[in-house]
């Protein structure tokens, strides 16, 4: 059976469907990209997975649980979200950020025991925050921002891991370090990742699979070489583009081109 | 428990210690605190003991409500009258008085239990109007709020001016607030309602956090949000309501306390809600001194001391951290 089968997903917001149709598997720790135009549905599929909205029609089965009818806090302690940064009108310490992940594991009129801290500990730890911990969100760099949600992800020990778009707004430092921290956690911890990707190439090199989606459908779902092919990206994204193989890891690269002449 | 926090807090306490004893000293008149206690001024002692506790509760629950609502609702400018209870009470209190309700069994209970009812009755109309299938958006809420007491607010001003002298002196009072108690049962009953709801409060501080960072988050985290919001919603509004029902509508306590206070604790609710409670209590026996004291013999009404004395040393504090809290 299946670690993640997303059936038939019709979801969106209100009465407005953004995405139709959409269907995928993952395996036990793979790591998958989702990737697709700016409004594709993209983020709407993420909360779709992670229970934050409900599909108007579909299924999304972990295991052979059905997310949607499984109660918040169980889920929230086999799946994490890790949206696109902390918008707080309050400077929370990184620290407290972190432990609120542990929420799911604490009783509504409980507090947190020594074990959740012990917990947030060991989620600083992975992420490289340890020495951040009692810093003000509002003055953390936007890569140490993505650091802080993964974190509180973590904190949550969920079995997948979902990322939207982890690695906007950061220098390419940044995009490999908060890349490279989420592909540890996959092949140390066994963690199952799907993360929603603006940069093809990034996608390319770090992606077990890719899921193509345009204007809230699935195009296709397969190993990035399948998927990065100039013809389809020039008719998804309506780019000139060429696609060429990375020299170290045989992964495609993509190259924009001008359609203007020289 | 850090240490700072602790010592913070500690401070905090002995401050509102001492300010309740300088309250019992200074009424309209200084009773040197060795005659205080002696038999013969027991009635005023009881009397000054009441209202103190009063002046307490009144503060500490109204900063209370605020720092709640500041973080239900993600918006530094929420106190406990923004969703329309402060209209809702006030509106129950001026029609009693104008009518001269005096119901019998209920006597001189009359007036406060017709402002609660009243503004019970507001703030679940503002919850209603604002629920939109089993969800209710805090953008909402404001809004309905904001509306209700606008329009509440303006029924109130012609009541109010269309009043005879008598009734509009009464009406007035009211409206800006006093912690006289004439029933020690009202006093009781305050007393009873700010303990359990700050108490309530604090345990569930936690998800306050968690709410404040967005509700999206917070569903991602796995917090039954809709059940977080109706708690607190019931809390703050039963908080309110009988403060306002008693004391009338003492206003920006609720606002600049938790400011204040979150000055001192930082962000996190669990520490801040304590804070509050003692920040706002101390607030308002100070101010409940100065306003016995400030125009003798005449009594000030405590609610202008609150807003004339808070603004000004609000801006001050602002001002003088320009970091981003």
């Amino acid at each position: 059976m299946n670690f993640l089968q997303v059936k038939n997903i019709e979801s969106g917001y209100g009465a407005k469907a953004v995405i139709r149709g959409i269907s995928f598997e993952s395996n036990k720790g793979e790591f998958i990209g989702i990737i697709g135009p700016n409004g594709s549905g993209k983020t709407t599929l993420l909360k779709t997975i992670s229970h934050i909205i409900k599909p108007f029609k579909g299924t999304v089965l972990l295991g052979a649980q059905d997310i949607h009818a499984m109660d918040r806090a169980v889920l929230a302690r086999r799946v994490a979200m890790a949206g696109r940064g902390i918008l707080s009108i309050f400077s929370f310490t990184v620290e407290e950020i972190v432990l609120m992940g542990r929420n799911p594991y604490i009783g509504f009129f409980g507090h947190e025991k020594k074990k959740d801290l012990e917990k947030v500990r060991r989620a600083l730890e992975l992420t490289g925050l340890t020495r951040l911990k009692d810093k003000l969100i509002h003055c953390l760099s936007a890569g140490e921002g993505q650091r802080v949600l993964i974190a509180r992800a973590l904190a949550q020990e969920p079995e997948l891991l979902l990322l939207d778009e982890p690695t906007a707004h950061l220098d390419i430092g940044y995009q490999t370090d908060i890349l490279d921290l989420i592909r540890s956690l996959q092949r140390e911890s066994g963690l199952s990742i799907i993360c929603a990707m603006h940069d093809l190439n990034l996608a390319s090199q770090y992606c077990d699979r890719l899921l193509l989606i345009h204007n809230g459908s699935a195009v296709d779902f397969d190993i990035p070489q399948c998927i990065l092919r100039y013809d389809i990206l020039e008719s998804v994204f309506n780019a000139a583009c060429v696609v060429d193989n990375a020299i170290l890891s045989g992964r495609p690269i993509v190259i924009p081109f001008s359609r203007c002449s020289r | 428990m850090n240490a700072d926090y602790a010592r913070a807090l500690a401070l905090l306490v002995l401050t509102l210690i001492a300010s309740v004893f300088l309250s019992l000293v200074m009424g309209s008149v200084t009773i040197p605190m060795g005659s205080l206690f002696s038999p013969g001024m027991k009635g005023i002692l009881m009397l000054r003991i009441g209202r103190v506790l009063l002046a307490v509760s009144a503060g500490a629950s109204l900063a209370v409500v605020g720092a709640i609502l500041q973080g239900l609702l993600k918006n530094p400018l929420a106190d406990p009258y923004i969703l329309g209870i402060s209209s809702g009470s006030g509106l129950g209190a001026v029609i009693a008085i104008m009518l001269g309700l005096n119901i019998p069994i209920l006597g001189s209970l009359s007036i406060p239990l017709s402002a609660f009812a009243f503004g019970l009755c507001s703030i679940m109309f503002v919850y209603f109007l604002s629920k939109k299938g089993s969800r209710v958006g805090t953008e909402d809420l404001l809004l309905s709020g904001v509306i209700v007491t606008s329009m509440l607010s303006g029924v109130i001003m012609y009541i109010v001016s269309a009043a005879e002298r008598e009734g509009l002196h009464s009406a007035l009072w009211w409206l800006l607030g006093n912690t006289q108690v004439y029933d020690p049962r009202l006093l009781s009953a305050v007393l009873a309602i700010s303990l359990s709801g700050i108490i309530i409060s604090v345990i569930l501080a936690r998800h306050l956090n968690i709410m404040s960072i967005g509700e999206e988050e917070a569903l991602s985290m796995g917090l039954d949000v809709e059940k977080t919001k109706i708690f607190f919603f019931i809390i703050s509004s039963v908080m309110t309501a009988s403060i306002v029902s008693v004391c009338g509508m003492i206003g920006f306590v609720g606002l600049i306390i938790p400011h204040i206070a979150r000055r001192i604790t930082g962000p996190d609710h669990r520490r801040l809600i304590p804070a509050s409670a003692l920040c706002g209590g101390i607030y308002l026996v100070l101010c409940d001194i100065a306003a016995r004291r400030l125009a003798y013999p005449m009594e000030l009404p405590i609610g202008v001391i609150t807003a004339v004395c808070g603004g000004p040393f609000f801006i001050l504090l602002l001002r003088r951290s320009k970091v981003p809290d």
